[in-house]
């Protein structure tokens, strides 16, 4: 229920800003409940909430999106999206991941050192590679018995796992100043934790069809390809630190995850959609990623601004204008879908 | 198999609509009066309980009321709520008399 009938003091619309970290389901079923309970229970003096009433208001709202995402009451689209992804993401990664590492030890090109580096890499990668895939394979099953909290701990276990091992096989390899977070592939960790949130794989399979299939196979391929390309030193990292076409397909690949995520949203929302899916899986290394920790971490570390270029800045500004786009046709589709409650002015 | 037993916030919500139904600020003030001001719940704790109880038929709601503009909810137990109360009560007292007991036996602990 929305009502705004009372006129809203700064306390109250602070306080609705704390709500916006609810799901809009949440929020229409408690928000103005909730706003009234919080008022009252405020000094009338007090002109902003304190911090442990908003670190309590943040605490809830995670907890009801986890409880939605695990529950699955609320937007079935979303969670339909989650289902796929839980899919895609390691199939696609594993298929990348095993066809780059065996061109990589079969194969000795002029762009040694470059191999060399992603020899090692690969060896990282398969191996989380491997336990993600062993975690989509056993959460489900364990789903299925009913076991929510063990799916989830073994998901987290298994993230926790990966990371480790990452870490551990990195130092090992001691190959260069990596940072390990580089490792962890965000592609796979938006994929495992799919897994937590979805209905499973098993929804998923059902969602894709066979159009979905035969799109998921091309993108494999296109994956694979594009890997190819990057181990043969066809696009090649500009380790001078100049803008190349490496910086234009490494900012794709950083984002890709979400982008993936997005796109995915909008061709089970739309039916458009599944053509601008099948566009977009063509070049298939939009749906790859392994960069987007680095990546945000690159943005924040201030070294990086001393070194960086304005042209590297430059050449992730279309991926995130395609990326706003879709995510705002996606919110659209949905707030046409939402039905209208008799009486709300929301 | 038994139920595994209730966190305290919860056996104080359930506390205090044993009483009757209750709005949500009524709740809150009831469990600081019931637990001597020991528990205060805030509000993202309160509907987060309230949430997890109604969808598990604990509370239900009783009914809904514009007091100032403002939306005024009032939850109730269910009677499935009754007995889950009762059980943890009867689970905490059982636990209290042992304890009680063996204290007395053996004030010092050792």
């Amino acid at each position: 229920m929305t009502m705004t009938l009372a006129p809203q003091t700064t306390l109250e619309r602070r306080y609705r800003r704390l709500l916006a970290c609810y799901p809009a389901a949440y929020r229409t079923e408690y928000g103005e409940e909730m706003i009234g309970v919080l008022l009252a229970s405020t000094p009338a003096d007090q002109d902003r909430p304190t911090k442990a009433a908003a670190f309590d208001l943040i605490g809830g709202g995670l907890r009801a999106w986890f409880r939605l995402l695990r529950t699955g009451d609320g937007d079935s689209p979303w969670r339909n999206t989650l289902a796929v992804y839980s899919v895609i993401a390691p199939v696609l990664v594993f298929i990348t991941m095993a066809g780059a590492y065996v061109m990589s030890s079969t194969r000795t090109t002029k762009f040694d050192t470059l191999a060399y580096s992603y020899n090692n890499r690969f060896n990282e990668l398969l191996v989380i590679s491997a336990i993600a895939l062993t975690a989509t394979v056993f959460c489900p099953l364990l789903a299925r018995r009913g076991r929510t909290a063990a799916r989830t701990a073994t998901t987290i276990a298994a993230i926790a796992v990966a990371s480790v091992v990452a870490v551990i096989v990195q130092m090992l390899a001691d190959h260069g100043p990596y940072s390990w977070l580089d490792y962890l592939s965000s592609m796979l960790t938006i994929g495992v934790v799919a897994v937590i949130a979805s209905p499973g794989p098993g929804r998923g399979w059902q969602l894709l069809g066979r159009k979905g299939l035969i799109i998921l196979i091309s993108t494999a391929a296109a994956l694979a390809a594009s890997a190819a390309l990057h181990l043969a030193g066809l696009v090649q990292r500009p380790f001078n630190g100049s803008p190349s076409l490496w910086n234009l397909a490494n900012s794709v690949d950083a984002i890709a995850p979400i982008l993936g995520v997005a796109l995915i949203a909008v061709t089970l929302r739309w039916p458009a959609g599944g053509r601008l899916f099948a566009l977009f899986a063509i070049p298939g290394y939009l749906l790859a990623g392994d960069n987007a920790v680095s990546w945000v971490a690159s943005y924040v570390d201030p070294m990086y601004w001393r070194s960086g270029s304005l042209e590297t800045v430059v050449a992730y500004l279309p991926v995130a204008v395609i990326v706003a786009l879709i995510v705002a046709a996606a919110w659209r589709s949905g707030r046409r879908r939402r039905p209208r409650i008799p009486g709300s002015t929301g | 198999m038994p139920r595994s037993s209730i966190q305290e916030p919860t056996f104080l919500i359930l506390t205090a609509l044993a009483a009757g139904p209750q709005h949500g600020y009524g709740i809150m003030t009831d469990v600081a009066q019931i637990s001597g001001d020991r528990v205060k719940l805030r509000a993202g704790t309160l509907y987060a309980a309230l949430d997890r109880l109604r969808a598990d038929g604990i509370v239900d709601v009783d009914r809904e009321e514009i007091v100032d503009s403002r939306l005024r909810r009032y939850y109730k137990l269910t009677q499935t709520g009754a007995a889950v109360l009762a059980e943890e009560a009867s689970r905490m007292t059982a636990n209290a008399k042992v304890a009680t007991t063996r204290l007395r036996t053996n004030p010092a602990g050792a």
